[in-house]
């Protein structure tokens, strides 16, 4: 029995920073890294998974990256990840979800695994599209915005709750194996011990390119891409004025303002 | 058994060999400059120098040689960072005279309270971006001369913030008291330097007269008036004002409006008989209040105990005034939020507290136990491994936790624990040593900076943490 879990290294900006000198990203010297927060849920689930099988399931993190991603993939293994893959080389440069998925998607092929797990969304871009797409690629059930689930290891049926608008919620069921992305707040994801993130720097981190996992150039990089960022910048701040004064003043400033809009 | 240094430049062998900017960056407003140098290599990336210039903490040293990179970016951090030195600030203000982010320096620069005050006396005369002069109106370290050009400028977008600015001395609010608005009128008589002649008169306007009865120094015929105000929030200003005599509290004490009952039953000058009355009231946060009260006599607080809102029992359980017999039965309060006020006063004897410990699974209790210095070495055993990080948190802040338990929390998942514990006075060096290589760069930064301090010191100084 496996999981798979796919996490990403996210980037995080202060409130001043630059953008690079092509005008599509933020300057790589301003980000701060880390591991997206859902992606911390993803992996509390497989763990309890795990542990409440008494250690037949294997949970296998992916993430698609260069080699800063090692640091986040290490801090899954010290919260108990058994294995851990990286995907890169440099034709993976310029993927959009789409193309990530593809990859997410090929070593799920590889690796087989019983479910496949994902955050609802990267706490950086936002797509909200990896987990989605990569079961569309693998053509597995999937559900979204996961915030219960029930599931024993090779059980061919999961139930589980999806979160909804309004505060209404939807008890599914589906076969597995499935693509689940996962919500907030569905567990309390742990903390990693001192002993497990120093076992963790010992530990190995299996690194495949696109092409071994039988991809072609075509279907990574902007390339494979269905969307592509053209441009990345902070818009101009509005105008705000905070009225003082009576209420008569304030009415009085008010209609002033109308007029200077209506030109009248 | 790792060997703790013995000298700064063991300590500087350490960061060097292990590459840690953090480590360096504590280390270095104690070493000599042929070591600082050393240091000052591992932060030579732009990435680097941009984390250490927004770092809270980031020593000034540090920031005073990331001045040498002339990198706008950088600059902008240090023109924020409450650690830049005034002299690094002036020289920023010489930087800023020109290139192109002169005017976001400027906004980082006017705002910071250590910004020497002949460079913003440079600024609030011929400066003519408002948000510059927003930002200088609105420093609480600027003094009252460069207030005083600013407020002349007669900028109405101004007047807010000098009016609300605790800097500002009479003769600026003077000056902004001829044309204020109801607002800043208002913001003028709440202020602590408002010119007495202001704070005689009773204002006109229901919220001038509120801020006017919240003023500490407003004149005891003008606080009688406004406590006998026909508006509850005026009322209630002047109830909470220390300056309002206690002959008036009587009176207020019995007012209509709960928010004002709520406010005077808070006052530590409250007369015992008001107290009582107030005891009795029907509103349940005028009841927690008088509880809490540390004037409530013994037999009101017995009653209070008896209260059926948790909340009222819990403040009696919170009252240093409680006596023994009635924190020994609140100890047994069904709810485990009383019995936490019970668990979190110093003065608790051993045998309450012992009596609590007893089968308690609240975190709430278990975390007062644990912080308690009578608390028993058995129970904080348990408590130290307690799966609850509130509850180990409050190990740490026991002052007679012993360095046994304390070890253990050297190796608490939570970095926030680990950092913590390394202030505790009954760890020892070679304890807080084992941290020097932690995954965590903030208690990296805290055990160097730790020791840094303590092997850079004179010896006279003594060191904490």
């Amino acid at each position: 029995m496996k999981i798979l879990v796919a996490v990403k290294q996210v980037a995080a900006v202060d409130d001043d920073f630059e953008i690079r000198a092509d005008g599509r990203d933020v300057d790589p010297d301003f980000l701060i890294h880390d591991l997206n927060e859902w992606d911390n849920f993803s992996l509390e689930e497989a763990m309890k998974i795990k542990e409440a099988a008494g250690g037949e399931v294997e949970v296998v993190v992916v993430s698609v990256g260069p080699e800063s991603v090692d640091e986040e993939l290490r801090k899954c293994l010290a919260k108990g990840a058994d294995r851990a893959i990286r995907v890169w080389d440099d034709s993976v440069e310029g993927s959009d979800p789409i193309a990530i998925a593809r990859i997410i998607a090929a070593v799920a092929k590889k690796e087989a695994p019983d479910m496949l797990f994902a955050g609802v969304q990267a706490s950086d871009h936002s797509y909200a599209a990896t987990g989605i797409a990569t079961a569309s690629f693998l053509g597995w059930p999937h559900a979204a915005v996961v915030s219960l689930l029930n599931y024993t290891p090779g059980s061919k049926m999961a139930t589980l709750q999806r979160e909804l608008e309004g505060g209404t919620y939807a008890e599914v069921e589906l076969e597995c194996p499935a693509v689940l992305t996962i919500q907030l707040g569905i567990n309390v994801p742990r903390y990693a011990s001192l002993r497990g993130i120093k076992q963790a720097a010992a530990k190995p981190i299996d690194v495949l390119t696109p092409s071994a996992l039988g991809l072609a150039a075509a279907d990574v990089g902007e390339a494979g891409s269905l969307s592509r960022v053209r441009r990345m910048y902070v818009p101009a701040k509005g105008q705000a004025e905070l009225i003082e004064g009576t209420p008569a003043e304030q009415v009085a400033r008010l209609v002033k303002i109308i007029q200077e809009f209506k030109g009248v | 058994m790792m060997t703790v240094p013995t000298d700064l430049s063991d300590l500087v062998r350490h960061a060097t060999e292990e590459k840690d900017v953090y480590a360096a960056a504590a280390l270095h407003p104690w070493v000599q400059p042929a070591q600082r140098r050393l240091l000052e290599d591992l932060w030579s990336e732009r990435r680097q120098a941009l984390l250490l210039a927004q770092m809270e903490g980031t020593p000034a040293t540090v920031l005073e040689q990331l001045f040498a990179l002339n990198d706008a970016s950088v600059d902008a951090r240090l023109a924020r960072h409450g650690n830049t030195a005034a002299v690094v600030l002036e020289k920023l203000f010489q930087r800023s005279q020109a290139g192109a982010q002169r005017q976001r320096l400027r906004r980082y620069l006017v705002a910071n309270p250590a910004t020497p005050h002949k460079v913003l006396l440079q600024w609030v005369e011929a400066e003519q971006d408002l948000d510059v002069l927003k930002g200088l109106c609105a420093n609480s370290g600027a003094e009252p001369e460069v207030l005083g050009l600013a407020a002349q400028r007669g900028i109405a977008a101004l007047h807010t913030l000098l009016a609300v600015n605790l800097a500002s001395n009479s003769a600026v609010l003077q000056h902004l008291w001829a044309g204020a608005t109801e607002g800043i009128a208002a913001q003028i008589l709440g202020h602590p330097q408002c010119p007495e002649a202001l704070l005689e008169t009773i204002p006109n306007t229901v919220l001038q007269r509120r801020k006017l009865a919240g003023n500490a120094r407003a004149p005891s015929p003008v606080l009688q008036v406004l406590s006998a105000d026909k508006h509850w929030s005026v009322r209630r200003a002047a109830a909470g004002n220390a300056a309002t005599p206690v002959a008036l509290l009587t009176a207020l004490s019995r007012d209509e409006a709960e928010a004002v009952r709520r406010v005077v039953a808070m006052r530590p000058d409250l007369p015992v008989t008001a107290a009582a009355w107030l005891a009795e009231d029907d509103d349940d946060w005028v009841r927690q209040v008088v509880a809490r009260n540390i004037i409530t006599d013994s037999e009101v607080l017995g009653r209070l105990a008896q209260d059926a809102v948790m909340e009222v029992r819990r403040a009696v359980a919170r009252n240093p005034a409680c006596s023994a017999p009635l924190v020994a039965a609140l100890a047994k309060d069904e709810n485990e939020w009383v019995r936490a006020g019970v668990a979190y006063r110093a003065d608790v004897p051993a045998q309450v507290l012992h009596q609590l410990e007893a089968g308690e699974t609240s975190a709430d209790v278990l975390s007062g136990i644990a912080q308690n210095a009578a608390a028993s070495q058995h129970m904080l055993q348990q408590l130290v491994q307690h799966e609850n990080p509130d509850v180990r948190r409050a190990v740490i802040l026991n002052k007679m936790a012993p360095r046994a338990l304390l070890q253990k929390i050297l190796q608490d998942p939570y970095a926030l624990h680990r950092g913590m514990v390394l202030g505790h006075p009954h760890l020892h060096d070679e304890d807080r040593w084992q941290l020097h290589q932690d995954p965590d760069p903030r208690v990296r930064f805290a055990v160097y900076g730790y020791f840094g301090r303590r092997l850079g010191m004179p010896k006279t100084s003594g060191t904490t943490m």
